[in-house]
């Protein structure tokens, strides 16, 4: 830990001077985070009081986390507005307690006349015997009446007692289903939370503060579906007649217009107060929340008597704002601002720089529809022969970046670490291509094979030539042409961007994946199985390989988090192999806070902070 | 006369109808399909392909009617249009066109205003004095300065200011959230003022160049007028021979150009609404189209065809009423 400081010390002082630093600083495994890393003054006593300002980039269009599902609102908003039954710990990475004091969970066995009976299942010789939770023997079923016997799919959840919504009303089952409920339903217009919970098929309530979710497949992931996606709504304030059971089309029509989407109720340690329209939310401490009392560390911390998201679109804007004392904090801010807002000496002193990992990656894809890229050795030629990677990493983004070799995030348990990054090797390159049957026939500096001239275009989202990406890409560009290889950059406004790749109408592309939280918890079903090949998945690229889908399937069913690992291993080294992805790197992220606040702790799984453990220290 | 308006005014649907049906077809040929930002919206872009997800995106499109031809698409919206109903957004919460514009339109109106106050106030003495003393310095410089201000680009001039400018005196937004009632007459006159003098003034100067321009020639025309001779033979001084009688004439023209600056009131300006913050018509528009919300670019391009139409019909009349050699019989 005294050696992370003193690196970290390091980067506070001179942030732009310092090249030398590998890689990106932080935690980056589960463990301990330290408060205060980035700022070089005295440690204070916690207490309540002041404002805190944190800059936001866009604007909200819906207070609500489902309607506008975008980082913004979701996070900003609702990680101190509204709780899950579940939460996941910041330092563990684990599903721990939430609006739910504990939970059960039990095994679902189905049966080939339709019955299901739950319980613990152990299968023994023929026989499936079902156990309460308790250990008396529930039913011992015949292999052959069972159709299928489905582990750790029924949760059920023991609600926290006392309570209450910001509005007074007191919390129960009865709000746990009405949620469920109300993101199910097709007429919700909310199609990206629909998908998720389609699969939690029952809801029941087993007493006022005890409820049953089940989930209709076994899959890994399930606690976190169903305890961590629904942000529990007080089902007396949203639908006081009931109409989502009497009239749901009445009740839907209403709902999208609710006036409580803009002005949500939670249970969360503040509350809403105003909302100015593209301006700014403001949210004030909930006096009577159960977590002040119930949890234990910084984690109950409500500290600032109000928090605001101000929207500042422009990065210059918001640190020129930081810097007059408009807002207080400022996160994902442009390589360049950010080294050029701290190469003074004043700003270094008032505040804190910040680098820290942000879970995502970017890669070069190729479109595998396509008949250029359907041998491998093409693609692996690229990925040897188009950019150094290391010293881009070094040059360009003064060493805050990280080489990555899959998707899965860099330092958890899921990532396969024998797998070294592509060596930048242009000879190696000709080799693959040549063997390929790859060569410059005619002479026109140009490799061609059975008449057809090796040119491509690389679709790229338009933006700034500041930005390292497009470096990147000039960099690529003049690699291939050394190697004989023609590329052409083509930059698209977003939305026309997304159709083309959508649309699988593109030859190559640059693009990024960010991981959602905790980075522990990633299934790449979505991306690589051959079934998500279309418009709405998000296999883009058309990647098919049948042990690839079969595993992708078995990783979802492995409970045993060891036997998923060796499985995640494989599906890894089979991609790196296969490279339909170029993969390229995970940067850093840089935020930029005000000195004046202690208790900062920062860590990896997004939004990386809650400020609601954040005070005023002089 | 009547008879004139009758037929104007007839005409404006009709014109209207074509302005829209171009525009929808313009807007429906750019590439780009909202669905998809809709998606990349959720989760990342990061969705899987359940049966649920499929269903929920196709349900979406069916319901805006976008599975359907274009003239059908366009068909529903003039339906809508004919009962004043501009739709509702795309995006969620999928809110009304015709409430969002309302919100967005008053802060780029009022800047707007200013604005104009402050080009016309400024500019047409600056073309009096350049037409009155014709080739001297001072015309030079009075024509030189308002075109160096016209080239400086407002993001450029737009983020200086906010690094060097704003601090203690200005705020980097131009927006100020709190009403009358929240901060007291006087507090919000002045938190106003700091919240909105760098953005008009980044707004105003390119301004100048165009409407002195035309002051100037507008002047020099009457300048050379008989009645501008017999007014100096009469004896009159130049002071009055210029103020009085030639630039009274010379300002009909520029009168006139109000009308056709009206659309302008309610475009906004993206860049300076942007670097400010400033939740006006022009981040509305822009991100509308970063989004391919159909309707609420149909809503702004409706609006606005229609305010046009009426600037141009009430300039027209306003020449009537400034000048009465002219008549529409």
């Amino acid at each position: 830990m005294k050696n992370l400081t003193a690196g970290l010390a390091l980067l506070v002082l001179g942030t732009s001077l310092s090249p030398a630093q590998e890689g990106i600083p932080g935690a980056k495994r589960p463990g301990p985070v330290a408060s205060d890393l980035f700022n070089d003054r005295p440690k204070a006593n916690p207490k309540r009081g002041g404002e805190l300002t944190e800059a936001v980039s866009v604007s909200f269009r819906s207070l609500d986390p489902y309607q506008d599902s975008s980082a913004t609102t979701s996070e900003s908003i609702h990680g101190y507005v509204s709780e899950a039954l579940v939460d996941g710990h910041v330092e563990t990475w684990e599903d721990v307690p939430g609006l739910a004091e504990r939970w059960d969970i039990e095994d679902v066995v189905e049966l080939k006349d339709g019955k299901t009976v739950r319980g613990k299942v152990t299968e023994v010789d023929g026989k499936v015997d079902v156990k309460s939770l308790k250990g008396d023997p529930v039913e011992s079923l015949k292999k052959e009446d069972v159709k299928e016997v489905r582990y750790g799919t029924s949760f059920t959840f023991h609600l926290r007692k006392g309570v209450k919504f910001h509005n007074g009303q007191p919390f129960t089952a009865k709000d746990v289903e009405f949620t469920w409920k109300l993101y199910r339903n097709p007429k919700n217009g909310m199609p990206s939370i629909q998908g998720y919970l389609d699969k939690v098929k029952e809801c029941t309530i087993l007493d006022n503060h005890t409820v049953r979710l089940t989930y209709s497949e076994q899959y890994w992931m399930a606690l976190t579906v169903v305890g961590g996606y629904l942000y529990i709504r007080p089902h007396k304030a949203w639908d006081p007649e009931g109409l989502i059971d009497k009239d749901p089309d009445a009740f839907f029509k209403k709902f999208q217009e609710h006036p409580l989407m803009m002005a949500p109720i939670g249970t969360g340690p503040y509350q809403f107060e105003s909302y100015k329209k593209d301006f700014e939310v403001v949210l004030k401490r909930n006096e009577t929340w159960w977590g002040a009392s119930a949890l234990k560390g910084p984690e109950a911390g409500q500290w600032p008597d109000k928090i605001r998201f101000r929207i500042i679109k422009d990065p210059v804007a918001q640190l020129q704002a930081l810097k007059n004392g408009e807002v207080d904090y400022v996160t994902s801010l442009p390589p360049e601002q950010f080294d050029d807002f701290f190469s003074n000496a004043d700003t270094r002193k008032n505040f804190a720089a910040v680098t820290m990992v942000y879970t995502s990656y970017r890669y070069v894809g190729f479109n595998l529809r396509l008949e250029i890229w359907k041998d491998k050795r093409i693609r692996q030629a690229i990925g040897h022969g188009s950019v150094d990677q290391d010293k881009f990493i070094k040059e360009v983004l003064k060493g805050r970046g990280e080489r990555v070799t899959g998707d899965y995030y860099k330092y958890s348990d899921s990532y396969n670490g024998n797998l070294k990054p592509l060596p930048y090797d242009p000879k190696k390159s000709e080799e693959l291509l040549g063997e390929a049957g790859w060569f410059d026939s005619n002479g026109d500096g140009i490799i061609d094979k059975d008449g057809r001239k090796f040119e491509f275009e690389m679709l790229v989202r338009d933006m700034p030539p500041t930005m390292p990406i497009m470096q990147y890409l000039l960099r690529m560009q003049a690699s291939l042409k050394n190697l004989g290889i023609k590329m052409d950059i083509r930059k698209l406004e977003w939305s026309a961007f997304l159709e083309k790749i959508e649309k699988g109408d593109f030859q190559a592309c640059l693009l990024g994946w960010a991981m959602s939280s905790p980075p522990s918890h990633q299934d790449c079903f979505q991306i690589w199985h051959s079934s998500q090949i279309g418009e709405a998945g998000s296999n883009h690229v058309a990647f098919a390989n049948k042990e690839v889908d079969d595993l992708l399937v078995k990783i979802r069913r492995e409970l045993d988090a060891k036997k998923r690992h060796a499985m995640e291993y494989r599906v890894q080294e089979i991609l790196f192999e296969e490279q339909p992805y170029n993969w390229m790197y995970m940067a850093a992220e840089h935020r930029a806070y005000g000195k004046k606040w202690r208790g900062v702790r920062l860590w990896v799984p997004r939004p990386g902070h809650r400020v609601n453990e954040w005070f005023l220290g002089e | 006369m009547r008879v004139y308006l009758l037929k104007r005014l007839l005409l404006i649907p009709v014109t209207l109808l074509g302005i829209t049906l171009l525009t929808f077809l313009v807007m429906k040929l750019a590439p780009g399909d909202p669905s998809q930002v809709l998606k990349a919206q959720f989760s990342g872009g990061n969705m899987q392909a359940t049966e649920a997800n499929k269903k929920a995106l196709e349900q979406w499109r069916k319901d805006r009617h976008l599975d359907r031809p274009i003239y059908v698409q366009y068909g529903y919206w003039l339906r809508d249009l004919l009962r004043f109903d501009l739709g509702r957004s795309f995006m969620p919460p999928y809110p009304k066109v015709s409430g969002i514009i309302w919100e967005r339109m008053w802060i780029t109106v009022i800047m707007a205003l200013i604005v104009f106050t402050l080009i016309y106030t400024i500019a047409i003495p600056i073309g009096i004095v350049g037409a009155a003393k014709q080739f001297t310095l001072w015309d030079r410089i009075l024509t030189v300065a308002p075109f160096i201000l016209y080239s400086l680009p407002s993001f450029w001039v737009g983020t200086l200011m906010i690094v060097y400018l704003t601090g203690k005196a200005f705020p980097t937004t131009g927006y100020y959230p709190k009403s009358i009632a929240e901060a007291g007459f006087g507090t919000w006159l002045l938190e106003w003022v700091r919240h909105l003098t760098l953005p008009i003034i980044c707004e105003t100067y390119a301004g100048f160049a165009f409407l002195s321009r035309q002051m100037r020639s507008s002047l020099l025309e009457q300048i050379r007028q008989d009645f501008v001779r017999t007014a100096r033979a009469k004896g009159l001084s130049e002071r009055v021979v210029i103020l009085r009688h030639a630039t009274r004439n010379a300002l009909i023209p520029i009168v006139t150009l109000f009308g056709s600056l009206l659309p302008f009131l309610l475009a906004g300006s993206i860049i300076i609404e942007y670097l400010f913050s400033i939740p006006g018509m022009g981040q509305l528009f822009f991100q509308a189209v970063l989004e391919r919300d159909y309707p609420v670019l149909m809503g702004i391009e409706t609006v606005s065809a229609l305010l046009t139409l009426v600037g141009i019909l009430v300039s027209d009349l306003l020449y009537v009423l400034v000048n009465p050699t002219i008549s529409y019989e």
